[in-house]
């Protein structure tokens, strides 16, 4: 082994990775936003909704998870097009992130609802809460804690498939160590500080989640 | 402008691997004399080396035959040599010089750069050709030189020679976007994701394919011109092929061949090439 590291020229790019680990964060933080959203839409619709409604989302939920990302991504940016419909490289990435993260949260969150035992809202019922109070109090509070832990673990999840959307273009963290890997020919440099940042990123988000979760839930059951 | 080329600086290693390979091939090779344009004649056949594995420069086609730009002006060549019959023969890249100093071609039509460490071994004809890196895009766009490219979104492949030249050079406000590949990058100019493309001229070709007529070039980079290579004793057959390749170029013959292969015009040639003495 004579290689000799060096990591000045990485360093140097710091304003550059600031702005890729930026891009980075903006993304999966909406894209992880949007998940949750339309994992909540779906596993209700899946739940309470109308037979044909319930289809749509079974038909969404199995062609996301059974596919790959990155080929998801390229339809959406390299195939739509040529139906006419254009999205600019970062729309493409949040969306496909979103749509990507969305499918497994409509899962999280409906064996999430579907844990709250019938006994527990039918007691609420019983007890003349209103039917909205009984979906708040009854059944998404105490549901809420019980997939808080496979809720995180899929955000990180998102945030780390976030990297793939280099890719298309996009300017994001990873977009940045390739970039700098091949201008400076220091693969090993370029791509062990984008990992260090990256763990230490995932250490602060999976921190700033628990310390949301001890807050957030402590009510009793 | 200043362009820093890294392609032509691999071009220039790859070359000095070649000539280190010339002098073991000249070592047990014994120095032919000097083949003249007579001989040729009365032998009535020229042998010509080739690259085979380099689309649209030299390759092999469905039918066995290396076919492609360089074997048809090796042709022409021949043609204005008085030449009937052209052996096309192939030569992998590194033992392109050692096969013409060893006698086994007579000229080399390979895709050679002119570049000054080939020509301390062997002659360089005129140039018949160019290898450009250019900037593609959209026909509607007016896009002359590298300051119109304020405002527009430019596809590169990331780290190539193009992403280096275009980011260091293009006037603020250029939008850069950088792919994992050409392939990647051809289809951002497509679909419509970036308005123009950095790279080398022979992208048109599946651009053309992809999309007739709405992609064009717009302005070159750089520009790497390719000679004929022949051997430093052979300077009758050398002054021989410049008066062919002049009369090739001034008939509008390599037009053709340029328009056949490349989808457009020969660019004009120079009349001399930094340390490549051709005349």
């Amino acid at each position: 082994m004579s290689y000799t590291l060096d990591f000045t020229r990485i360093l140097a790019a710091w304003p550059d990775l600031l702005i890729g680990l930026g891009r980075t964060l903006e993304l999966s933080i909406v894209a992880i936003a949007l998940s949750i959203s339309i994992g909540i839409v779906g596993a209700s619709a899946k739940i309470w909704g109308i037979a044909p409604l319930r289809a749509i989302v079974s038909v969404y939920v199995n062609v996301i998870r059974n596919t790959p990302f990155v080929v998801q991504l390229f339809f959406l940016f390299f195939g739509l097009p040529s139906i006419g419909l254009r999205l600019d490289a970062n729309t493409a990435a949040l969306l496909t992130l979103s749509i990507y993260g969305g499918a497994y949260m409509v899962e999280i969150i409906r064996a999430g609802i579907l844990s709250i035992n019938k006994g527990q809202i039918e007691a609420g019922k019983s007890l003349g809460l209103s039917g909205r109070a009984v979906i708040r109090y009854i059944i998404l509070r105490p549901a809420l804690r019980t997939m808080y832990p496979a809720l995180v673990g899929q955000s990180i999840l998102i945030l780390l498939t976030s990297s793939i959307v280099s890719a298309i273009s996009v300017r994001e963290l990873t977009h940045t160590a390739e970039h700098i890997s091949a201008m400076t020919y220091r693969s090993f440099e370029s791509y062990f500080v984008v990992l260090v940042v990256y763990f230490i990123l995932n250490l602060f988000v999976s921190w700033l989640f628990a310390v949301i979760g001890r807050r957030a839930f402590n009510y009793p059951v | 402008m200043k362009f820093k080329n890294s392609v032509l600086a691999t071009l220039a290693r790859t070359s000095v691997l070649a000539f280190s390979s010339v002098f073991l091939a000249s070592a047990f090779v014994a120095p032919a004399s000097a083949l003249t344009l007579e001989e040729l004649q009365e032998k009535n056949k020229l042998v010509v080396g080739v690259l085979a594995e380099s689309v649209p420069w030299g390759f092999v086609n469905d039918q066995d035959q290396i076919v492609g730009y360089d074997p048809d002006v090796a042709r022409l060549i021949a043609g204005e040599l008085g030449i009937d019959e052209v052996e096309i023969v192939s030569v992998p890249v590194p033992s392109r010089i050692p096969e013409l100093l060893s006698g086994k071609i007579d000229i080399a039509v390979a895709i050679m750069i002119m570049l000054p460490e080939r020509a301390e071994v062997i002659q360089f004809s005129k140039p018949y050709g160019a290898q450009q890196i250019a900037v593609m895009g959209r026909t509607d766009l007016e896009v002359n030189d590298i300051s119109d490219l304020e405002g527009l979104r430019v596809g590169v492949t990331m780290g190539s020679a193009q992403d280096t030249a275009l980011t260091e050079n293009a006037p603020e406000g250029t939008e850069i976007l950088r792919f994992n590949g050409d392939a990647a990058q051809i289809q951002a100019l497509i679909t419509g994701h970036v308005d123009v493309i950095g790279g080398a001229n022979t992208y048109m070709l599946n651009i053309e394919q992809a999309a007739p007529g709405r992609f064009e070039q717009k302005f070159v980079i750089s520009s790497l011109y390719m000679g004929v290579g022949l051997r430093q004793e052979d300077q009758e057959l050398h002054a021989a092929v410049n008066d062919a390749i002049d009369s090739l170029i001034a008939s509008g013959a390599l037009d053709e061949v340029s328009q056949r292969w490349l989808g457009q015009d020969l660019p004009e040639m120079p009349t001399e090439v930094e340390g490549v003495p051709f005349n």
